[in-house]
Order: C-alpha cells, then structure tokens, then sequence
C-alpha cells in the first residue's frame, strides 16, 4: 500500500517474535520502516479505542529521515562459522532459546526440524559435497511460492550443510539439490496450512537406494527419510520458515517433506518424468505443495469382469466421488503397480494421459457448488486467466447457470497426477495438493 | 680378635648403657613445663558428603566446529514511506480488515477513529479474500482514499 503511494499504518500483535517476522517481511517487501501498532496478543480482545490517538500519531507524525530514506539495503552476511562447541551444546545452539516463548505457545526449534542433528561440521560438508560436480559458492535462488519473490540466496554449500545435519549420503545431493531449486516450504507469514511433497521419479531413484515399494510411504528407508528431512530442514533455514512464528497453521500439515519414490520401471504407463515434459530415461523431481492431503488407502476386491462404474461405485468413495470437492487443486490418485496393470488391462488405459482425460472429463461440480467455493473470490482469478474454449476451467463456465456441470480440475487434464509406487497386491489412494512442479535432478550430478 | 672375656663384655655393655645418661649428664638442664589442661573437643556425628556424580565424557568426544545451515538475503530496494498527512480532518481514512484474525477488534477502529476525528471521513471495508488485498482493491483505495489503516496484520 505504501509503495502504491498513500500512507498507512498496520496493526499488528505486540509479540515479539511476530514483530520480528513483520519487519523482516517489511524488509524483504522494501518498507522496512512501515509504521505500525502494536497490540496485545489477545484474541478476546474486541475494542481498540485506547489506541486510536496512535493509529491518528502514525498517519500524522513527520517522518524521520530513516523513513525517508530510499536506496539499495545490503543485508549482513551470515557467518559461515556458526559456532564450536560439544555435541550438547551444538544441538542447543541449533534449537535456539526454547524460553522465549510465552506461556501457552510451545516452543519450537531454531534451525533445525525439533529432532537432534548432525553437527555439519567441514569435514562433513566436504564429503555431502562430493555428491556434486557444481561448485560449493553456486547461488540457488530462494523464491517465495505464490509471489515468486528472490526471498533467500543459498548456496550449493547451504544445501549439503541441511543434507548434513539430516544424515543424507552424498549420492543424495542431485535430489536435495533440485529441493532447493524446486519448492521449498518458504517464508510466510501465513496462517494457512503448508507443506511440501516430494516423488523421484526416474534412474537415480534406483541409483540412491529409494523405496518405490511396500511402506514406500512410511519410515525406514535412509533415501527416503533422510532427504524428507533435508527438505524439512531447507524450509527452516533456507526458506526463512519458523514454525509456530512465520508459519501459523491451526494445526499444520503433517507432510513436511513426505518423500519417495515412483515404480517407474513396474508402472505400466508412461512415468511422472514423461508426464511433466522430460524423458523417460530422465531423473525428474516432482513437488507437490500447499495444503497436501493424503487419504488412507483402499484396499480393492476385484470381481472379474469389472464395470468400471461398478468397481468406482464399489469403493467408500470412488476416484470419481473423491476427487469431487477439490476444484481448484492438484488431484493425487495414487496406484500400486498391480492396480495400474488392472486399470489398463480392464479398463484399457493404455497411457497416463488417457487416465488423466478420463478423470478431467467425468469430476463435476455444478456451478453452483463452484461459486459457493470458499475462495472462490481466489479461484476465480486463476478461472479468469485460463483461456476461453480451453480444455480447463475456463470463464465460459463462470457464465453457467448453477445446475450446470464444470470440471473439478481447474488447470486441465494435467491436474490431475497419477502416482504409481507401492508394493505387491491391489490398493490405490488418493490426494490433493494446492500446485506441482517438476525440477530435473540430472543437471544437479 | 682375642678372644672377648666375660669382664670384657659385660664392661663394654656397661658402658653403651651409661652413654645416654653421661650425654645427658653433660646437657643444659631443660626449663620445667607447666602441663596445659586440653579439652577435648566435641564429637558430632558428620554425615559424610555423597560421593561427587562424575558422568564421564563419551570415549572420543571433543568438539564440533560447525558451518551455518542458514541463508543470506538479497539486496533489497528500499522505498521511502509516503509523507504523512498534515492532520486528519477533511480527509478520507480508509480501515481496512484483512481477515487475519482479531476482526472484531479491527472494525472497531472505523467507528471509533470517526468519532475521534469527526471532520475525517472514515470508511470500514473488509477484503474480499481471505489472503489480503487484491490488486483491483489496491487501486481503489489508492484513488479514492487519503490513507490506510490496516489489521489485524499476521
């Protein structure tokens, strides 16, 4: 609002670690001295009349000459040596002061994901490093997701540091390299709930020893659950998250760097790689982020010969049902090998993209339901800016009368995102996440 | 040697035994003593001290030297606040509610800052998303308002 050229003034809760989010949001926005009123942090909180004479004070006062001033802000480097110590007094330095939160708000940890790290020290860093040919000064450009704003300039070195304290091998750095390229959980403030998921998909996932089988989605695999973490840790120091802080969500996303791997080889279609644009013989990172949703998966009991709007109808939800509701987002099915070899077999999707027709085609909403959205405000921006005619939800369908059917996936057919991974037997899932994004990992070897 | 005889021994023995009391004989004589009474000192029982907790430093610990995990921030371009207004009176103040939270607390800034300052003309307005201003509300209040204030700010 400044910058669009009238004065204001912003209240804002008189917390300190809030404040302290604002002014480096300020900064980073180039309004460092916004004026602001501070109010106590208190939700019953229902008049501020007491503090009207400062809200008349900001908008009437002179400014000072550091208000005044415009120019270009250099930032003070962080050291590269953070600190010496014992193995205790490191993993405390990295937690941070846990006491200056105030009563009721749980502490949260500094740099690190709330678990004992690592201690990167040179010698360590030095060996992640060799997981990389590009040099350890290469600037990696942080940007915020939606704004797409350079927030944070890391570095080659930054990222194998986080890949250090998460206990990553150095064959893991190409895929914790192109996390930090791809989507990191960055910045805030935001309230809204944020997280990050991430599927190789492609040789190296073999290559570094990734689970694309049974418990692919759980704990035990080092590949898996060690480059989650990386990500979990980039989000924090490279994306400037502080949880509980910056990142306020009522109860927070519990994928936070959910990672793993696609069964290119046993999927029956093309890959993730192919479906994004790369080649099949590509190592491809593909994001899913926002507010990402997993359900539980369904196991199904097959009857041969099956209709398919029998074997939909069959489930609690059908793929169909399930991923009506979700306008706007990312639409996850997730497949077992097994279980794409039957939908292909069966149903005679010879491709992905077949599949992914067929899901864009048959998920309605009525228009009704669309304009009752509860951003549909939001929504409606993205509707705007797709093409008339287009194969997406487009502003021919804004026109509609409410009974009328439109697609759930907003942004086409490629909105919706077929996972194949998973071990022996029949079982498929679904999900959603707000947006996608594919990042090649190969240039990162 | 001869043969020791018995009148030999027994003088020789004689004589060891008087040494003492011949160097004695020769000494000063020392200044009597007077016994100094003592009293015995009190006996309480002590509880003895626990034995000192020594928690050994795991076998080959030392320290760590460790490199920093967080990013630098770019250069920024820094813009100068718009100049403030003289006073409020005769212009139009816009309170804006962001939908951050504390929005009872917010709108009560409208009515309250108008009766406050009742030449200024203050309007209440609630965004139309739930993330902030949108660019078309931007405009407006740009062109239509003399200044902003905004909450809750999260």
């Amino acid at each position: 609002m400044e910058k669009a050229g009238i004065p204001c003034v912003l209240e804002t809760w008189d917390f300190p670690d809030i404040i302290g989010i604002t002014e480096d949001t300020f900064l980073l926005n180039g309004v460092p001295e916004i004026r602001q009123v501070l109010t106590p942090p208190d939700t019953t909180l229902t008049s501020l009349r007491e503090y009207i004479p400062e809200f008349i004070d900001a908008l009437t006062r002179p400014l000072t000459d550091e208000e005044k001033w415009s120019g270009t802000y250099e930032p003070p480097g962080q050291p590269r040596i953070l600190m010496t110590g014992t193995y205790d007094e490191v993993q405390s330095y990295f937690e941070g002061d846990l006491t200056r939160f105030p009563v009721g708000v749980a502490p949260v940890a500094l740099m690190t994901d709330g678990q004992p790290v690592v201690p990167p020290t040179e010698d360590r860093v030095a060996r992640m490093l060799t997981g990389t040919s590009h040099s350890p000064d290469e600037i990696i450009e942080i940007k915020h997701q939606r704004s797409g704003q350079v927030q944070y300039l890391a570095t080659v070195e930054k990222v194998a540091i986080n890949a250090v304290m998460a206990g990553c091998k150095p064959e893991y750095m190409p895929v914790a390299l192109a996390m930090s390229e791809s989507n990191l959980p960055v910045g805030g403030p935001t309230d809204c709930t944020s997280g990050q998921m991430y599927v190789v998909s492609g040789p190296i996932a073999k290559e570094i020893g990734m689970n694309a089988f049974f418990e692919v989605l759980g704990p035990g695999n080092p590949a898996n659950s060690t480059l989650g973490r990386a990500a979990a840790l980039m989000g924090v120091n490279l994306g400037g998250c502080q949880m509980g802080v910056s990142t306020i969500g009522r109860h927070g996303d519990n994928i936070w760097g959910l990672t793993f791997a696609e069964a290119t080889d046993r999927s029956p279609w093309e890959g993730l790689n192919v479906d994004c644009g790369f080649g099949a013989d590509e190592s491809v990172l593909v994001n899913f982020g926002g507010a990402i949703g997993i359900m539980p998966p369904c196991s199904a009991s097959f009857q041969i010969p099956l209709d398919l709007k029998e074997f939909q109808a069959s489930m609690p939800e059908g793929i169909e049902a399930s991923l009506e509701g979700k306008i706007g987002s990312i639409g996850l099915v997730f497949f077992t090998p097994d279980t794409a070899e039957l939908w292909k077999e069966e149903y005679g999707f010879e491709t992905m993209q077949e599949l992914q027709d067929y899901l864009f085609d048959n998920c309605e909403i009525t228009a009704g339901d669309m304009r009752k959205h509860y951003s549909f405000v939001h929504l409606k921006q993205r509707i705007l800016a797709n093409p008339p005619g287009s194969r997406t939800l487009n502003p021919d369908h804004l026109e509609l009368p409410d009974d009328a059917l439109v697609p759930v996936f907003c942004e086409g057919p490629d909105a919706a995102k077929i996972i194949v991974t998973g071990g022996d037997g029949m079982q498929w899932g679904w999900g959603r996440s707000s947006s996608v994004k594919s990042t090649l990992i190969d240039k990162w070897r | 040697m001869k043969k020791l005889t018995l009148l030999g021994v027994i003088c020789l023995a004689l004589i060891l035994t008087a040494l003492p009391f011949m160097a004695a004989c020769g000494a000063e004589e020392p200044a009597p003593v007077t016994p100094v009474p003592v009293t015995p000192a009190p006996v309480t029982p002590v509880t003895p001290a626990p034995a000192p907790v020594v928690v050994p430093a795991p076998a080959g610990e030392g320290v760590f030297t460790v490199l920093n995990p967080v990013a630098n921030q770019p250069p920024i371009e820094v813009h100068a606040l718009n100049p403030r207004l003289d006073t409020l009176d005769g212009k139009k103040v816009i309170v804006v509610n962001l939908r951050g939270g504390n929005e009872e607390a917010i709108t009560s800034v409208g009515p309250d800052l108008q009766a406050a300052v009742p030449g200024c003309d203050v309007t209440s307005y609630t965004v139309k998303d739930k993330w902030g201003l949108l660019p078309p509300e931007i405009d407006m209040i740009v062109s239509e308002y003399d200044a902003a204030i905004l909450g809750h700010n999260y």
